[in-house]
């Protein structure tokens, strides 16, 4: 080997003034939802030496990603998107460990939360986006969310706490998912017509172990016989196929350059968070020039960004928290947090609202904040051991965390089974 | 419902209408995507109005269409439409930014 050539092949990053490449080494990123924005985050923080990364995506690569996800190929079509993208980052940097989860987010252990650094959004949803903003106040986990449509892009930084999250001034959801309450309507009764349309969809990927392709006509006739069925069984007028294309199959302009600028913002502000976030680990010559950089206004981390391909302008904004912001504000006395309880993993969530009746009536269920767990639902089916769910009151905003940890009755059953023979 | 009459006069903060008078101040709307010279324009709006009133105004102040959604943000904070202009505690001259609003693709 020439004596000449850099010995690192991250040697033209390590000469930055700030970097320790051990600290992107030593990080864990999970990127949820591994589209157009998400590809192009993965291969940012891949090649650049991230230590390990947690794809994901419930999604299956269709022929109208293959424009913009560079990850992915004409013979791909149909297959897993997490799966086919892990397989292409280990070859594009075989030392970075990278893990793929190709189920919904909602389903998503609570384990593989707690080991991340940092979580970031690439979803293409305002639902989605609510659940992993939840998640991320709730574990104190910093957040960069992303999102584009057409020409223009976005980016939001929530650090716990500290900055406006995802609710705050509750902005008001996109039409389509204005009659939608949360992911609970996949696995509760329908309460609106749409849930309806929801719960296909969920069935759908139960069944063929893939989302339903729009421009498939019988995928799209399958998707409105079971919304329909649905629809049917609980009373509620049913769906033509374009109203549920509509729905649920609705797909957003996108644009690859608006991608790629934003995934380039999102990536850079994911290695300024763990730079900031580690700053102690950091060499002493980095951390002071860090730190005088931070006191003198030159390095900071914009809580929101807005970019505009048609303008060519990027403008920043510090969004201010808002103090009664139903998810992020900050626990008052009357919540009581994190009390542990030994429930049978058999029993319904009524049981918990059973025995945390609080005034006034009318409790509900909700995991990691704002998924409503339905009343009769079964607790095993819906949440694993050692999960947290909120026990909420609707009159007076009373709160109760509860940390579940199932009881097991494994050493009587032994006993009995002892006594018979 | 009956067209309302309007007399206005841009010397004055109160405007009257058939329901009655309004009392209207003057705001600024600050639309980031436009030059620095170009970005900032005034405009009264109704004090006891709604947020959605308000970003009728930034529309008319800009010639936005009502096809591109937008959402104001004032002091960082994103405010409500349906909420009232009063309950943001806007005062004469205030600065209203104009931003875009529902994006929410990602792939």
């Amino acid at each position: 080997m020439n004596q000449d050539l850099p010995s690192s092949k991250y040697d033209r990053q390590e000469r930055l003034l700030i970097w320790d490449q051990k600290i992107i080494e030593n990080s864990t990123i999970l990127i949820a939802g591994v589209g157009g924005t998400g590809s192009e985050v993965c291969k940012n923080l891949t090649l650049m030496g991230i230590g390990h990364l947690i794809l994901v995506d419930v999604d299956t690569i269709e022929f109208s990603n293959l424009n913009r996800q560079l990850l992915f190929q004409e013979e791909d079509i149909g297959k897993k998107k997490a799966e086919i993208a892990k397989g292409r980052l280990c070859d594009l940097n075989p030392s970075v460990k990278v893990e793929d989860y190709s189920i919904l987010l909602q389903n998503l252990p609570q384990s593989v939360f707690e080991k991340v650094d940092i979580i970031a959004g690439c979803v293409d949803n305002y639902l989605a986006r609510q659940y992993l903003n939840s998640i991320a106040i709730e574990m104190n986990k910093p957040f960069v969310d992303s999102a584009t449509e057409g020409f223009l892009g976005q980016i939001q930084y929530v650090k716990a706490r500290e900055t406006a999250c995802l609710a705050c001034d509750n902005p008001p959801p996109p039409d389509e998912t204005r009659n939608l309450s949360a992911p609970c309507t996949l696995v509760g009764k329908p309460r609106i017509r749409e849930h309806c349309a929801w719960k296909a969809l969920y069935d759908f990927n139960e069944l063929l172990n893939r989302e339903p392709n729009d421009s498939s006509s019988s995928d799209i006739l399958k998707l409105t016989k079971i919304a329909n069925q649905h629809a049917k069984k609980n009373n509620f007028a049913v769906f033509d196929k374009k109203e549920l294309l509509q729905l649920v199959l609705f797909h957003v302009p996108s644009l690859i350059t608006v991608n790629a600028v934003i995934s380039g913002f999102q990536s850079q502000e994911i290695i300024k968070g763990l730079f900031l976030e580690q700053k102690l680990a950091l060499p002493e010559k980095e951390r002071n020039t860090l730190e005088n950089l931070i006191s003198s206004q030159r390095f900071s981390i914009p809580s929101y960004l807005i970019y505009s391909a048609l303008s060519g302008t990027i403008t920043t904004f510090d969004l201010t928290p808002d103090l009664d912001c139903m998810v992020c504000k900050k626990p008052d006395s009357s919540l009581k947090h994190l009390l542990e309880v030994n429930i049978d993993r058999k029993a319904s969530f009524k049981v918990l609202i059973d025995k945390f009746r609080m005034k006034n009536g009318k409790e509900y269920v909700a995991f990691r904040g704002n998924t409503l767990l339905p009343e009769e639902g079964i607790i095993e089916k819906l949440i694993s051991d050692k999960d947290r769910v909120t026990l909420s009151s609707l009159h007076d905003k009373e709160e109760i965390r509860i940390k579940i940890i199932f009881t097991t009755k494994k050493r009587k059953r032994k006993k009995k089974r002892r006594k018979r023979t | 419902m009956a067209k309302k009459d309007v007399i206005w006069d841009n010397s004055t903060t109160k405007r009257a209408t058939d329901s009655g008078i309004e009392k209207m101040i003057k705001v600024r709307f600050k639309d980031p995507q436009l030059p620095p010279d170009q970005n900032i324009r005034e405009k009264y709006i109704n004090a006891n109005g709604t947020v959605f009133q308000a970003i009728n105004a930034a529309r008319d102040a800009f010639n936005i269409p009502e096809v591109v959604p937008i959402a104001l943000l004032f002091k960082g904070r994103r405010m409500n439409p349906s909420s009232n202009i009063s309950t943001y505690g806007i005062m004469q001259d205030a600065l209203l930014m104009i931003v875009p609003d529902q994006i929410k693709g990602g792939n």
